[in-house]
């Protein structure tokens, strides 16, 4: 009877532990396109090339020719965990498709009309935790691995329009799919005699009275549609000014799950719905031909308005959005320069983009205290050859740190992009 | 939710109903010249605004280019900003108009040939032979003389030009 007693309370905990409450499709902005990003994503009101179709739609009026664009991306996510006091670091490093698409000018005598078709993929689930240590509040020694894989991506069929000399307008027709594989591992292990104080001082040892292993796995797809509309205004002296609203996406969520626990096997399978708010990008660039291009954008999200219409798990309720979430805004800054004599542009940039989650995880828990928001560093460069082939590259890299009571969290995140711009 | 999804949609539509962009160049009759050359000079100025007010591009400040940075520019230009099917006009208009010089009806031709050979008269020959006898031209509305101080008005110089089908007289006719 007392085994039985022992095992629920280990029980109770691990599941605690293991399903961590947070919603992974609520924000996971993870940039896209080499000549946006090297410009810190300060595209809004620049949105020159098949990236406009996620930037500001509008922004493809500016194409006057034909474009295939196709790019790569590789990212890296270098997490270091500190566990009481106990350090766990490992690495997750993927390399996925940037947006690939096609842009289809049509003649005008007068303004532009453009249409566009491709894919984008416009979150990123990439993510890594982990635990190595013993904990100070059960008293015992853990070691796990948690880690998500997967994103989403929108196939888009986009058009713009210039309705004036000075402005243009946009529409982009989301068709959202994606997927999200999610592992965890987790080994613990009792400390019979010793106690917290006495093996930090080194004077006791953990004795393995009783080991446990808990695992969960799921694998989640979804879908959706979703519109985005955005004007983009030319003023004087090259000064442009873009605005973009995304309508609210309402991502179908089906899942499988199986969770182990040491000689138990339990799985399933459901689905639900996840309702994601407005989001609205704004920005203002300015040109000097032929010589430089700066701009500044910012997106805003309230995260707070995300709904579940069926929680998927238990105890969750939508209140827990307005209490653990906030509404985040997305600062970017950056711009790019053209060399003298060769066909090169160089680029920098910055991006600060705010951590939404609050927390706490589960009632009870501590809050997230963000340490180090997540700022990036972005730095580019691009090459034309031939007038027709635009090779792009950007290397952008960021941190960020956030402290859960006495687990102290901290990535350090790379990524690399590569696009080519073809145009006939 | 619709509602609002509805809302964004009509206002899209309804922005583009009375759109800026022009993709056929509108069709401009003979008598309304005037009116017309209003409207074109209307449009393109508005194009020109477009280009040189609003955002300036690469043709705008071509002239203040140093030659030897042109050609380095123009990739750039020729890359962000000349359409495809300025390409695609060019050759088309070229092609359109030898495609048509090629076509001509052939009545059009004899048309506008001479109506007499050189020295035509001088020798009172016959008609060549398989050659049609040439009906005397009508005009529809006499040609007033002018005195000859008076300058030559532009309704004399639209008769005269060679889309009228008043053929000229022979060279040195009567000289004789």
């Amino acid at each position: 009877m007392r085994k039985v007693w022992f095992t629920v309370v280990l029980v109770s905990v691990w599941v605690g532990e293991a399903s961590p409450w947070e919603e992974i499709t609520v924000d996971r902005f993870s940039g896209l396109g080499a000549r946006a990003m090297g410009m810190g994503g300060a595209y809004m009101a620049v949105a020159e090339d098949f990236t406009a179709t996620y930037w500001n739609p509008a922004g493809l009026a500016q194409i006057r020719r034909f474009e295939l664009y196709g790019g790569l991306c590789q990212r890296q996510d270098a997490a270091t965990v500190s566990f009481y006091g106990s350090p766990w670091h490992d690495s997750l490093t993927r390399t996925t498709s940037d947006p690939l698409g096609m842009v289809l000018p049509v003649p005008t005598y007068r303004g532009s009309l453009v249409f566009s078709v491709g894919y984008l993929p416009v979150k990123v689930f990439d993510n890594l935790f982990g635990v190595k240590g013993v904990s100070r509040e059960s008293g015992r020694y853990k070691e796990g691995r948690a880690e998500d894989e997967g994103g989403l991506g929108v196939y888009t069929v986009a058009g713009a329009i210039d309705i004036s000399p000075s402005t243009s307008l946009g529409a982009t027709l989301e068709i959202w799919r994606g997927s999200d594989s999610f592992s965890q591992e987790l080994f613990s292990r009792s400390l019979s005699s010793a106690t917290w104080s006495e093996i930090k001082q080194g004077l006791g040892s953990p004795q393995d009275t009783s080991v446990s292993y808990y695992k969960l796995e799921f694998e989640d797809r979804y879908s959706s549609f979703g519109v985005k509309v955005g004007a983009l205004f030319r003023m004087v002296g090259g000064f442009r000014a873009g605005l973009a609203v995304s309508s609210p996406v309402h991502l179908k969520v089906e899942e499988d799950w199986e969770e182990a626990r040491d000689d138990t096997v339990d799985s399933g399978s459901f689905s639900y719905h996840v309702h994601l708010p407005w989001t609205i990008d704004g920005g203002i660039s300015w040109t000097a031909p032929g010589l430089a291009t700066v701009g500044v954008g910012i997106s805003y999200s309230d995260w707070t308005q995300t709904r579940y219409d069926e929680s998927p798990e238990e105890g969750i309720t939508n209140e827990d959005f307005r209490r653990r979430y906030r509404a985040t805004t997305r600062l970017h800054l950056g711009g790019e320069v053209l060399l003298p004599i060769i066909p090169v542009r160089v680029r920098g940039g910055y991006y600060r983009d705010p951590i939404p989650f609050l927390g706490p995880r589960e009632e009870g828990g501590p809050k997230v205290e963000v340490v180090d928001e997540r700022d990036y560093w972005t730095f580019g460069v691009g090459v034309l050859i031939d007038k027709v082939l635009s090779l792009d590259l950007a290397y952008v890299r960021g941190k960020f740190a956030q402290e859960e009571g006495s687990i102290t969290e901290e990535h350090k995140l790379t990524r690399i992009f590569l696009s080519a711009a073809y145009r006939f | 939710m619709r509602t609002g999804r509805l809302v964004v949609t009509v206002s899209f539509l309804l922005a583009l109903l009375g759109c800026y962009t022009v993709l056929k160049h509108p069709e401009v009759r003979p008598e309304g010249e005037a009116e017309a050359g209003r409207e074109c000079w209307r449009c393109h100025e508005d194009y020109r605004l477009e280009r040189t007010y609003y955002y300036p591009r690469l043709y705008d400040y071509w002239d203040r280019l140093p030659y030897y940075s042109r050609g380095y520019y123009e990739r750039w230009w020729y890359y962000n900003e000349y359409p495809w099917w300025w390409d695609r006009y060019y050759y088309y208009d070229s092609n359109t108009q030898t495609q048509q010089e090629e076509q001509k009806p052939q009545e059009q031709k004899v048309e506008e040939k001479r109506p007499s050979g050189r020295r035509e008269g001088f020798y009172d020959l016959e008609p060549k032979v398989g050659r049609e006898p040439q009906a005397p031209q009508v005009r529809s509305k006499p040609v007033l003389r002018k005195a000859p101080s008076q300058t030559k008005s532009s309704e004399d110089s639209s008769k005269s030009s060679g889309s009228s089908r008043r053929k000229r007289p022979s060279r040195r006719k009567g000289m004789r």
